[in-house]
């Protein structure tokens, strides 16, 4: 009898000999038993956890337990190829302790108590909250990682019954600059292209993205298109030396925040070398320019709103002229060879450039601008909407996309539309069958003016679900000591106790992942769904029958009167109402149920992977490009200047700081690191420092230094040339660890239009400990 | 009893380097392809400080470009709760 580990490899080999052959069609092996399965396993689809490039993953579950992932062969999106976090996913299910049970704080200290007496207590404090201080004082903080119906349910209890825009996600603060981005130069969100871009492009150019850590998987299909099409080259621009840096054809350092001159600079050289592509602009382009000198957001109560006025080609050049090579070349410590190397990339008219980026560009206080500045140069030569050429902003979160930016859950979105539009207002109501003075015209609260409005009293009670604040809020401890002032009341819903569920006065066990069904939406607009594969824990619940029973309890029962077993068809079909036409059609239950995800626009039976042009996209008018989603049917370039970061290195705070991610941990850690593998591989935070600095300090890795901001300060380990390396003068930290919080050190200031912080810029002291 | 496969693609020129090197570490099988530079390496080891071990070894092959996972099995019994 052939042994169980046999009938394992047997199927480790095939999985790898069907990956081989998606990435090399007409690759051979020799015969072997490629098709053998192992007993007692049975496979399922699902999107994996973790990563905006939401790969279609197997899991393998044997004996009611997840205990085996593989890449999706059938999926698009990772053609069989998976990460090391992906492939671990499965793990976290398992972690010790796992929350089971509901818990509530009692005489100081959170006790076990039934989730039934949990869910009263939640639905009684939201009444009770309201009745004495009003619609405004309640808020739910939810997440990127919150799936589908989960959002969907938040922002029809919260917008329609209870009548506040008190709704926010995490992904403010990942995403938000991309959405105004793209908002701002084309009317609507979302990339225009697809992951097939990389099957056709020639050139990359990453902006501030690691990509080899942070997106591993559609690094590697660069890398695949790279040894398969020679002409192929990608270009690392970033802050810091990183393995994709390594990875690249070329590596370009840059000064933090002079990526507004840099963009700015391949502008000016495109014009002047005569690679405009004129009938594309005269066609398809409005040129606006916005107000200047915007602010930080660092004040309570900051407002700003911008504007748009319009000008012409030759405003938008003269106003470039303030970005000549040489004058940019000593701003950004860019050369101007490499500056003139950037613009030939784009500006040439053999070579198809996708531009990719995520939260180097995204988290940044002209985060908006610089989304703007990326577009600009696509649509100065044409190079856009088209298989191989376009911007593509990349997302952090497996739902993103799909949950926060599609379904709206920021204070000022619904569905479809904007809480602002007496349109969108009156559907919403239709379609969620409230009257429509429910839902408030004006947006409230963005994410850091929430926890703000919890300081000052204005919010009184937050439930907090799949998301980690009290790691990821920049500037912390304003935001913690907030939290736990007395008259505040804070509910968290998570799988694994944090420092979130720390300061809980309720705590509710969520089922995760594949313990319910759920569909994510990745960054290439793929809708993907999963069916619940394994039983939750104890009495653990989904997020989204956790906020229906709470709306039940509340009195509204009549808007939530969705079967468990089929309450999340019943939801899509309901929310895909919002969404139907060529524009933003989405597929049905059925299809999503058979296929590893479906791109919207999905109309007549059809997916949309490029949307503005009328060969591939239902909705665009004429024979070629039409920027539908803005009034003027073009997309708008604008002239944003570069303006500096709020707080830069000085005499007493003289190293930049900056944070991000790992590859092996994903965001807060609350999940990897309960994998014991991904855990070793990176037990805690650590900061890197260039091998100069760590001379002139008298450290070496493994180190004691102390990390001193104006906010506070913490000890860490030093890392020299482990795995990445900063420049002279700076230092980076990941976040992941909640023992050694970055975050109580970094600053609260945001992009005054998108409103999202900037997590990769401030002013750190570094000292020998 | 960590079971996964890689597909193992090399530096330019290192290719049968690779496969050589491959080839000599324990706990793991080679299968390079036919007609192309690539190989499908799959590795099985007893438990997680062996799969340690393999995943070092592996990593010290200087004529690996690129080693991507495919698939990964683990029992449920080492991260049972
Ligand atoms: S690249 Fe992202 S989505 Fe793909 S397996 Fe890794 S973590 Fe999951």
């Amino acid at each position: 009898m052939v042994s169980r580990r046999i009938f394992i490899k047997n199927m480790a080999l095939s999985s790898a000999v069907v990956a081989a052959q998606s990435l090399l069609p007409g690759v051979l092996f020799p015969s072997a038993s490629f098709g053998a399965a192992a007993s007692g396993l049975t496979w399922h689809k699902t999107p994996c956890r973790f990563c905006g490039v939401g790969c279609g993953l197997l899991v393998g579950i044997d004996s009611g337990r997840a205990v085996a992932v593989k890449g999706d062969p059938a999926s698009a999106v990772n053609k069989g190829l998976c990460c090391v976090k992906g492939y671990h996913s499965v793990q976290a299910l398992y972690g010790k302790d796992r929350l089971r049970s509901a818990q509530m704080r009692k005489n100081g200290r959170l006790v076990d108590v039934p989730l039934s007496e949990a869910l009263d207590a939640v639905a009684d404090h939201f009444k009770k909250t309201i009745a004495a201080h009003g619609k405004d004082s309640v808020a739910i903080y939810g997440s990127g990682q919150w799936t589908i119906p989960d959002g969907y349910v938040a922002a029809k209890l919260f917008k329609g019954c209870l009548g506040t825009n008190n709704v926010e996600a995490n992904a403010r603060l990942c995403m938000a600059s991309a959405v105004t981005g793209f908002l701002t130069s084309f009317g609507l969100d979302e990339p225009m292209g697809c992951y097939e871009d990389i099957d056709h492009a020639d050139v990359f150019i990453l902006w501030g993205n690691n990509m080899a850590e942070m997106h591993p998987v559609l690094f590697s299909r660069l890398l695949e298109r790279r040894q398969h099409h020679k002409r192929t080259l990608i270009v690392d621009l970033a802050t810091r030396t990183t393995r994709t840096s390594f990875a690249a054809d070329k590596s370009i350092l840059f000064e933090p925040q002079t990526d507004l001159a840099i963009a700015n600079c391949i502008a000016y050289q495109i014009i002047k070398d005569g690679r405009v592509n004129r009938s594309f602009v005269e066609k398809h382009v409005a040129f606006k320019k916005g107000h200047t000198d915007i602010g930080y957001g660092l004040e309570d109560g900051f407002h700003f709103k911008d504007e748009a006025t319009p000008t012409d080609f030759a405003g938008y050049a003269a106003f470039l002229e303030d970005y000549t090579p040489e004058k940019v070349a000593s701003l950004t410590g860019v050369s101007a060879a490499d500056l003139r190397y950037l613009a030939a990339l784009y500006g040439d008219p053999n070579r198809k450039v996708v531009s990719f980026w995520c939260m180097g560009m995204n988290q940044h206080t002209r985060g908006t601008w610089i989304n703007n500045l990326v577009y600009n140069l696509h649509l100065l030569v044409g190079k856009i909407s088209r298989p191989g050429n376009g911007p593509f902003s990349l997302t952090g979160q497996p739902s993103a996309c799909g949950t926060v930016r599609e379904v709206g859950t920021l204070t000022h979105k619904l569905p479809h539309g904007v809480v602002m539009n007496e349109a969108a207002r009156k559907k919403a109501a239709e379609i969620w069958q409230v009257p429509v003075e429910n839902i408030d015209p004006k947006p409230s609260h963005h994410t850091v003016s929430m926890f703000r409005a919890l300081d000052s009293g204005a919010i009184r009670m937050m439930w907090i679900q799949v998301t980690n604040p009290m790691v990821t809020m920049p500037k912390l401890k304003r935001y913690r000591d907030a939290a736990k002032k007395e008259g505040r009341f804070i509910v968290v819903s998570d799988v694994y106790p944090t420092p979130t569920t720390d300061i809980a006065d309720v705590v509710l066990p969520s089922a995760m992942w594949i313990e319910r069904e759920g569909m994510y939406g990745n960054s290439e607009r793929r809708t993907q769904h999963f069916q619940q594969l394994v039983e939750p824990p104890g009495e653990a619940m989904s997020d989204t029958l956790q906020i229906i029973e709470v709306a039940r309890r509340m009195g509204f029962g009549d808007k939530f009167p969705q079967d468990p077993k089929t309450h999340i068809r019943e939801i899509w079909e309901e929310y895909r109402r919002f969404h139907d036409g060529p524009k933003h059609g989405m597929a049905p239950y059925e299809v999503l149920l058979q296929r590893p995800g479906v791109i919207w626009p999905f109309h007549e039976g059809r997916e949309t992977k490029w949307r503005y042009h009328a060969e591939t996209d239902p909705a665009a008018k004429g024979s070629s490009f039409d920027f539908y989603g803005k009034p003027d049917h073009r997309a708008w370039i604008w002239a944003r200047p570069y303006e500096p970061a709020p707080e830069v290195p000085d005499r007493e705070y003289p190293f930049w700081l900056c944070t991000g991610r790992v590859l092996e941990h994903w965001h807060s850690g609350s999940m990897t690191r309960r994998i014991p593998v991904l855990h070793r591989a990176v037990p805690e935070a650590y900061a890197e420092l260039h091998p100069d600095d760590a001379t002139r300090l008298g450290v070496r890795s493994g180190e004691r230094i102390r990390l001193v901001t104006r906010r506070g300060s913490l000890e860490m380990t030093v890392a020299v040339d482990q795995r990445g390396r900063p420049a002279r003068g700076h230092v980076f930290v990941p976040f992941f660890d909640e023992a050694l919080l970055i975050n109580e050190v970094t600053l609260d200031a945001y992009c005054p239009i998108s409103k999202q912080p900037d997590y990769k810029k401030c002013a750190v002291k570094v000292e020998r400990v | 009893m960590p079971v996964k496969s890689y597909l193992a693609f090399s530096h330019e020129g290192r290719y049968p380097h690779m496969i050589a090197r491959l080839e000599q570490c324990d706990g793991v099988s080679v299968y390079p392809a036919e007609n192309r530079n690539v190989a499908v390496v799959v590795t099985s080891s007893d438990d997680e400080s062996s799969e340690q071990r393999v995943k070092s070894a592996l990593e010290a092959i200087v004529d690996i470009h690129c080693l991507t996972l495919v698939f990964g099995y683990a029992d449920p019994a080492p991260f049972a709760v």
